[in-house]
């Protein structure tokens, strides 16, 4: 029959044509077409058959049931409920941020004051260092006079004590210059 | 009895006090969405309990981003989207389970004198709301979530197109698809049956 009607099978079978004839959008001539097909396709007719009868199911359905009477209400308080939450997680995280701040910036200020106090030290050691010193040096400029020949005669017996070599070297060598000369 | 005009003026009243904080703004916009929002997250997610769960995780959403929310725009496609992303992902965290859907919505029933009008009419119902869940049970969250919006909620595909981020043409491709798979699980039940 639809080689008789010169039916394209591939057309009909294609999805485009299931749509549209679901949908009602045959033309009188496409109708006849279609119905000629479902005839020669016993599984298409059956398939067919199934989806006008899914149709009806879904146009049929019963409703679903009513909510409950209180459903507004327990939504409303749920909410409620729900930004009571909300705002108690919101004021822990501020605190919580808050907290965070403050240990931070004290951690921070401590750091830094830990800092200048090690470098306060620092330059107040110099500083007394540098104090000492200066007043050694004057001292000795003061008190130079009393205390060179003190000075000196501790810089002799050093010398004598740890260069008797030396000045017996230094006495011969003196010795022998002086006569090398009178001889001449 | 409002008009549309007057309705959708109060509508956009209720936004723009809801957006500042008004409480009874809130209440008036939850109290005419929250039916739609659970119906697409029953459909969705096939429970009662989850489905109403899921639907007050939406509001709540909704109330809490309602100062991103444009007014130019409809809210409906927006809550919507919020609450299929919601169930969207409450059906990706799902662990698996042996389907619990055979049982019903509440394990064994019980009519309740007063409650339905019959029990033949209750029995009936039942068995026409497992077949859906049935049929939904082999769709993607995704499809799942444009057949409940295209055929239970009423929603055009400009809508559709808006709480989906799907194109028109892509919308009306995969609504088509989802109905073939429900109607090859059909026959397959059918002739198992």
């Amino acid at each position: 029959m639809l080689d008789e009607l010169k039916i394209p099978w591939d057309e009909a079978q294609s999805e485009a044509w299931w749509e549209r004839a679901a949908a009602g959008l045959l033309s009188p001539a496409e109708t006849r077409i279609w119905q000629a097909y479902l005839a020669s396709c016993d599984p298409c007719r059956r398939e067919w058959e199934a989806l006008t009868s899914v149709e009806r199911i879904l146009r049929t359905a019963p409703a679903p049931p009513r909510v409950a009477d209180d459903f507004t209400q327990a939504t409303l308080a749920r909410w409620q409920q729900s930004a009571a939450r909300a705002t108690v997680s919101r004021w822990i995280g501020i605190l919580f941020l808050t907290l965070i701040i403050v240990v931070e910036l004290a951690w921070l200020g401590h750091t830094a004051f830990s800092a200048r106090h090690l470098l306060d030290v620092l330059f107040a050691g110099r500083q007394v260092w540098w104090e000492a010193l200066t007043l050694m040096w004057s001292s000795f400029l003061v008190s130079w006079q009393a205390l060179l020949p003190v000075a000196l005669t501790i810089a002799l017996l050093a010398f004598l004590w740890y260069m008797p070599n030396g000045l017996l070297v230094t006495a011969g060598l003196l010795f022998w210059t002086h006569h090398r000369a009178g001889t001449r | 009895m409002k008009s549309q005009i007057e309705w959708d003026a109060q509508h956009q009243e209720w936004i723009r006090l809801a957006q500042q904080g008004n409480t009874e703004a809130i209440t008036q916009l939850v109290a005419t969405y929250q039916q739609s929002v659970f119906n697409v997250c029953y459909r969705m997610l096939g429970e009662r309990a989850e489905a109403e769960d899921a639907a007050q995780e939406t509001l709540i959403k909704a109330i809490t981003k309602l100062h991103t929310f444009n007014p130019e725009r409809p809210f409906r496609p927006w809550v919507l989207r919020i609450a299929s992303n919601e169930c969207i992902d409450r059906i990706r965290r799902r662990r698996p389970s042996v389907s619990l859907d055979a049982l019903g919505e509440n394990g064994a029933w019980e009519w309740q004198p007063g409650k339905s009008p019959l029990p033949e009419v209750e029995l009936l119902r039942r068995e026409r709301e497992a077949q859906v869940r049935s049929l939904l049970q082999h769709l993607s969250p995704l499809d799942r979530l444009l057949v409940s919006l295209f055929y239970w909620e009423g929603l055009s595909y400009a809508e559709i197109a808006t709480v989906t981020n799907l194109t028109i043409p892509a919308i009306k491709s995969r609504l088509f698809r989802a109905r073939r798979t429900m109607a090859r699980h059909l026959n397959q039940e059918a002739a198992h049956a």
